[in-house]
């Protein structure tokens, strides 16, 4: 160093990249700025690759940092459009992450009772026989893939083909299922098509907030920073919470209404109700863009906007109040305050996770269309993912029970002879029926009606509800037990239940596309190595594919040979998407390589990628392919994917949870994140750091819970529901409604693994689990 | 030694007690960036440990903090 020591240096360099995302030239107050020729030797030796984090769905970019092929450091990427250089504090630890001792290197065969060391081939053999046994014996509805939003979009595209197409079986479903199915159910009813309109680019021209049940301030910081930016810079910005708990959004709120957990949906139709009765809604876009719809006897009735105004009389913000447990005056703000916009509404796992999730997902589809809150800048609904790539890689591939790529279904004969056609596959291979979604199928495997399963990148064994009902079905020894196969980076509560567990890859180590929240696809390339012998879930999807091939159970030729690299997926995964509501034909490779991320639709090699879907100008589906009008003007909206292009407001009836609390079990429990963990903490649980940050589970009662029940923060209770029981610490706060408790959901020892008390029950629409809603008990136990 | 560069957001009101409060933790050092409602700091610390605590609990904890994200991590 010449003129400054080395930590000034690095004191320098942390300044400019916190003034880099800042968006300022410099820092305006900072150390001394180093000579031009002083860089450390350790910054001169590394290299910076653009990439895509691995958590959650906001999708933000990253740039890795290289040394010697080892990943070093990572940094938020500045130049990335929509998360602008943001990253939260989860993302830091990656590279501690990846390079784990606990990493799995090397494929295991369960013999004896337990898991021991075998090679590749021995492994897939094994692997191979077992499914195409069972194939040949039972039919090929006797084995399943339980895939996640954590594969790369190629992967679950590739399984999507192989077991569909391939093998002939709609048995394969992922966790998505647990976290957004009821989110695809809301879009697909409203709108025909899934996947949010709008874009991250709406928070810049909001004037209305609506957060529905989600923490996203720390699920989703970096969105939620962007939502603060807004706010700070525009006095009349206001937010709205709905929200059981007091999560860390609600400091920054204007208006919080906390209902009953489970009982929000009459809070919604209130809001309708005020709307119309107030003159607040917008009867042009009505007229052009809305159809009003009931269901009577399992039938779709549609009905005039007068049968909606008298529907919605049973919903005035008095009776909501009375049955939410929230006061009326606040719903009548709220619902002004929407009316009021441009409002953007937002929302999570607290709507979604409900046995009516879908229908709390349509009612808020309601709001925004009659109020016209839709298609302008700042005026969309917009549903928060919690994965990487459940949108791109699980909603989009049509990698779900019920799904086939690219907004196709199941159930719609052009559909499969379509995919059947792209794939090779005979005329009729693709079944007719849909196949068991992840709740039934792994109720299946518990009733020995599956023989195998091979479960890649997700975690069942501690992330199903009713815990410990599908841990049995997957590991209790009996005559039949189903074979597990386990696909992971690490040991999980799932690889413990498997006969054969598969070393994996993961994140930079393989590349491929992560779709987020917005419709963004994102190459991730490939910059270091996997340790050991893991390999890509690609690679073993096309090892295992060519196996079942040698074996007669899938078509000579029909994946073997056909693919090499995820880059060939690709070339047929745009195939698929060409004249879809997704069309993404211009998002070649090489141009994916070259920048941060491109929005579906988009045809050809030059246009930008789409901020608004639906709207003449920004959207290219309006102007060429199937979808094209030529008689719309630049802001026109046309809602394509809707039945004769119009949207439907769907006149829902109120219904409770499931498992509303009761005399013997008079607590709800909730489940959901912290800041330091995700999902079932495999990977951040590898961080000492994060780990020590929040060492252990623990339980929120208020305050008031508290005092009847004796209990005091840091003692133990025990929470009972009519499935399991678990004893954690107690916290006495405010934070959750009285009568509610709340649990995280990411500790995995057997006393704390909370999806032991968690309930199955299911939307029957999106087949969603109620995480969100059950009915405990709350004792004082013992440390 | 670790060394973090992290942008905070504030209350734009409390832009300046929550400097004087900042500047007062061992080992964080602020620095203005172009408008009121966010400022910078660089967290200097003998292990990721005490980084991460003085991030995400007591940076969070001062009046008017309303978010901490980190943008820079160094550690050796």
């Amino acid at each position: 160093m010449n003129d400054i020591t080395r930590r000034e240096f690095i004191k320098w360099s942390a300044m400019a990249a916190v003034a880099t995302m800042a968006g300022c030239s410099a820092p305006q107050q900072a150390a001394p700025a180093p000579q031009a020729t002083a860089r450390p030797t350790v910054e001169a030796a590394k290299e910076w690759h653009k990439s895509v984090c691995r958590f959650c769905g906001t999708g933000c970019g990253v740039q890795l940092g290289i040394a010697d092929g080892k990943l070093v450091a990572l940094r938020g990427d500045p130049d990335h459009p929509t998360t602008k250089g943001l990253v939260c504090a989860k993302a830091l630890f990656l590279p501690k992450i990846v390079y784990s001792p606990d990493r799995l290197t090397k494929p295991q065969i369960r013999k004896a009772g337990k898991l021991v060391d075998a090679t590749w081939d021995e492994a897939m053999n094994l692997v191979a026989d077992k499914f195409a046994d069972a194939i040949k014996t039972a039919g090929p509805d006797s084995v399943a893939y339980y895939g996640s939003g954590q594969a790369l979009a190629e992967e679950s595209y590739l399984a999507n083909r192989l077991f569909k197409g391939g093998i002939g079986t709609n048995n394969l479903d992922g966790n998505p299922r647990l976290c957004m199915a009821s989110a695809v159910g809301g879009y697909t009813t409203t709108y025909g098509k899934d996947e949010p309109m709008g874009s991250y680019d709406d928070i810049d021209h909001a004037r209305t907030f609506f957060l529905i049940g989600s923490n996203t301030a720390e699920a989703h910081p970096v969105l939620f920073d962007r939502i603060l930016d807004r706010k700070s810079k525009n006095a009349n910005v206001q937010i709205i919470l709905v929200d059981p708990r007091k999560t860390p959004v609600r400091r920054v709120t204007d208006i919080y209404l906390d209902p009953i957990p489970g009982f929000d949906l009459d809070i919604f139709h209130a809001m309708a109700q005020v709307i119309i009765a107030e003159k607040l809604h917008a009867p042009d876009f009505i007229t052009k863009h809305l159809v009003f719809r009931k269901v009577v006897d399992n039938q779709n009735v549609d009905v005039t906007f007068d049968e909606y105004v008298k529907f919605l009389e049973a919903f005035t913000p008095e009776k909501a109040a009375e049955k939410c447990g929230v006061p009326a005056t606040k719903i009548r703000q709220a619902a002004r305050m929407f009316a009021q916009g441009p409002t953007m509404s937002l929302w999570c796992m607290g709507l979604n996770q409900r046995t009516v999730g879908v229908w709390a997902n349509n009612l808020i589809h309601n709001l925004h269309l009659i109020t016209g809150q839709f298609g302008k800048p700042g005026a969309t609904p917009f549903s928060l993912t919690g994965q990487p790539n459940a949108c791109g890689g699980v909603r989009d591939t049509g990698a779900l029970a019920h799904l086939l790529p690219y907004g196709r279904v199941i159930a719609n004969a052009d559909h499969r002879a379509q995919m059947e056609k792209l794939w090779g596959a005979p005329a009729g291979k693709i079944k007719a029926q849909d196949g068991l979604n992840t709740i039934d199928m792994f109720k299946a495997l518990g009733e020995d009606k599956l023989k195998a399963m091979i479960i890649i990148t997700t975690n069942p064994g501690q992330s199903l509800p009713n815990a410990n009902k599908y841990r049995d079905a997957m590991g209790k020894e009996r005559a039949n037990k189903p074979f597990i196969v386990s696909v992971d980076a690490y040991p999980t509560r799932t690889t413990e239940l498997a006969d054969v567990v598969l070393p994996a890859a993961m994140w930079s180590e393989k590349e491929g596309v992560f779709g987020m929240s917005e419709r963004r696809y994102q190459l991730m390339p490939k910059l270091i190595s996997a340790p050991g012998e893991a390999r890509s879930d690609f690679d073993i999807l096309l090892d295992f594919a060519a196996r079942l091939e040698e074996r007669g159970v899938v078509a000579k030729g029909y994946i073997a040979g056909k693919f090499k690299t995820t880059a060939d997926v690709w070339e047929e995964m745009k195939e698929a998407s060409r004249n879809t509501a997704y069309d993404f034909t211009g998002m070649s490779r090489e141009r994916m390589k070259k920048e941060r991320g491109i929005r579906w639709p988009v045809l050809d090699e030059t246009h930008p990628g789409t901020n608004r879907r639906f709207v003449k100008g920004d959207d290219p589906l309006l102007d060429k392919g199937p979808f094209a009008d030529a008689n719309l003007k630049p802001g026109d909206i046309k809602i394509y994917t809707g039945a004769n292009n119009k949207a439907i407001v769907w006149l829902r009836p109120s219904k409770d949870p499931a498992e509303p609390a009761d005399k013997d079990f008079p607590f709800v429990l909730s489940t959901g994140r912290v800041l330091e963990h995700w999902h079932t903490a495999t990977m951040t649980m590898k961080a000492p750091e994060l780990r020590r940050a929040q060492p252990e589970a623990y339980c929120e009662v208020h305050p008031l819970d508290a005092e009847k029940l004796g209990i005091k923060t840091g003692d133990m209770v025990k929470l009972t529901s009519r499935r399991g029981d678990v004893t954690v610490r107690a916290r006495v706060v405010d934070t959750p409604r009285p009568g509610m408790v709340f649990v995280p959901m990411h500790w995995y020892e057997d006393n704390a693994l909370i999806n032991k008390v968690t309930i199955d029950a299911y939307d029957p629409a999106s087949r969603q689990p109620e995480f969100k809603v059950c009915a405990v008990k709350v004792e004082k136990g013992k440390a | 030694m670790v060394i973090i560069g992290a942008m905070v957001r504030v209350n734009a009101e409390q832009h300046q007690a929550a400097w004087q409060v900042l500047a007062d933790l061992p080992g964080v050092t602020p620095f203005a960036l172009d408008d009121a409602t966010r400022l910078g700091l660089v967290i200097e610390s003998p292990s990721l440990d005490d980084a991460y605590r003085l991030l995400n609990h007591d940076v969070h904890d001062v009046p008017g903090v309303l978010s901490a994200y980190p943008a820079y991590a160094h550690f050796e």
